[in-house]
């Protein structure tokens, strides 16, 4: 089945170079007052098509060959998008469509009679006040004891803004790591072990670099937080 | 319509691009003794192994040259039994796509009785473009030995 032609030379008519944009001499070509450019021309075009036509190259139908006798590779798409972060000493997760908007910390305003339950006060963010909740309040978490050095690395506390609707609620994090996207068979389900408010607000458990992050019900906490809060 | 032209020695032919699963590079060939010369061999297509026509074989009696534009076109290619098997179609100068218009295809006027798999003829700027039906390439009797059925 071999016919091979016997190898023959391209030999590329380079008009690009000669009269085109790449002249030395400068572009004098007529075609270029239609196409502006050579990279528009038809003819550049139709040299670059031939530069693949000439023969192969040793090896070059054995490789092929092995490229194709492998099975595709099929990745699972990442379909699911959160926003890690974490909470004292707690990483937690929330559906990145939920979050919009991490700011640096701002001062909180107290109000009275509000000390150390869900409401915080409220905080100015781009010149609306909001109302700031503590998270680790309503799901219960205990003061963090992760330092620093403990971490390896300097941490900048944030403030997350979520909506949904129209609601929106301000939180303080300890500190945000950004969005990280997965596929959904990388959830696992949620050990009976562990705290139980915060059990009761995890939906799945995702592993990340060697730590696992609570993904928080969306729903619950929403439901929650308006529930608290009215 | 979407047109992948390509060429057959120093005439050039399309098919509709919708026909076509995947174009892969030559790759190497295994072979299938006692077949017809048109058949090219047996392409190891991600652990199937799917039967290759040398198109400029089929049309013009001469093999595809090992060029790096020659390349597998892979198109689903109904069974007389029923049912459809991959189906590898090699050609040369694989390059390039063409959009016409449905109405742009001109008939050939010629009908030759071995070669129902010309279709009709469109053109552009450079020349003639004969349309293939992929789907009438070969002979029932090919198609069988090619496809054998699953042994029950």
């Amino acid at each position: 089945m071999s016919s091979n032609t016997a190898p023959k030379q391209i030999i590329l008519e380079d008009c690009w170079n000669r009269i085109g944009v790449w002249s030395a001499a400068g572009s004098s070509c007529e075609i270029l007052q239609r196409v502006t450019h050579c990279r528009n021309c038809e003819r550049y075009t139709e040299a670059g098509r031939r530069i693949l036509d000439r023969p192969m190259p040793e090896g070059y139908q054995e490789e092929w060959s092995r490229v194709y006798s492998c099975k595709k590779k099929q990745h699972a798409p990442h379909t699911h998008s959160v926003v890690i972060f974490r909470l004292g000493d707690d990483w937690l997760s929330l559906p990145s469509h939920l979050v919009r908007e991490i700011t640096t910390l701002k001062p909180i305003h107290g109000l009275p009679h509000r000390g150390q339950g869900l409401i915080r006060g409220l905080v100015n963010i781009r010149g609306e006040l909001r109302i700031c909740i503590s998270l680790g309040s309503l799901l219960g978490l205990r003061q963090g004891e992760l330092t620093n050095r403990d971490l390896g690395y300097d941490v900048f506390a944030r403030m997350m803004l979520i909506e949904r609707d129209s609601d929106q609620f301000v939180f303080p994090v300890t500190e945000v790591q950004g969005t990280h996207r997965f596929a959904g068979h990388d959830l696992r389900t949620v050990p009976t072990t562990l705290g139980k408010a915060k059990a009761t607000y995890t939906r799945n458990i995702l592993q990340w670099k060697e730590r696992n992050v609570a993904c928080l019900d969306e729903e619950l906490l929403l439901y929650a937080l308006k529930k608290e809060l009215s | 319509m979407l047109l992948l032209v390509f060429q057959l020695g120093s005439s050039r032919y399309a098919l509709e691009a919708q026909a076509i699963s995947e174009v892969a590079p030559y790759a190497r060939l295994e072979p299938i003794a006692q077949a017809p010369a048109y058949v090219a061999g047996l392409f190891d297509y991600r652990g199937e192994l799917v039967p290759v026509i040398d198109l400029r074989h089929l049309v013009q009696g001469q093999d595809c040259n090992r060029h790096m534009t020659s390349r597998i076109m892979l198109v689903d290619y109904p069974l007389p039994s029923g049912g459809q098997r991959l189906l590898g179609l090699l050609a040369e100068q694989v390059t390039e796509t063409l959009k016409v218009n449905g109405d742009d295809f001109t008939r050939a006027g010629v009908h030759i009785e071995d070669t129902p798999y010309l279709g009709d003829i469109t053109r552009d700027e450079k020349s003639m473009i004969h349309l293939l039906r992929p789907t009438q390439l070969l002979p029932d009797t090919v198609c069988r030995q090619l496809f054998a059925p699953e042994p029950a």
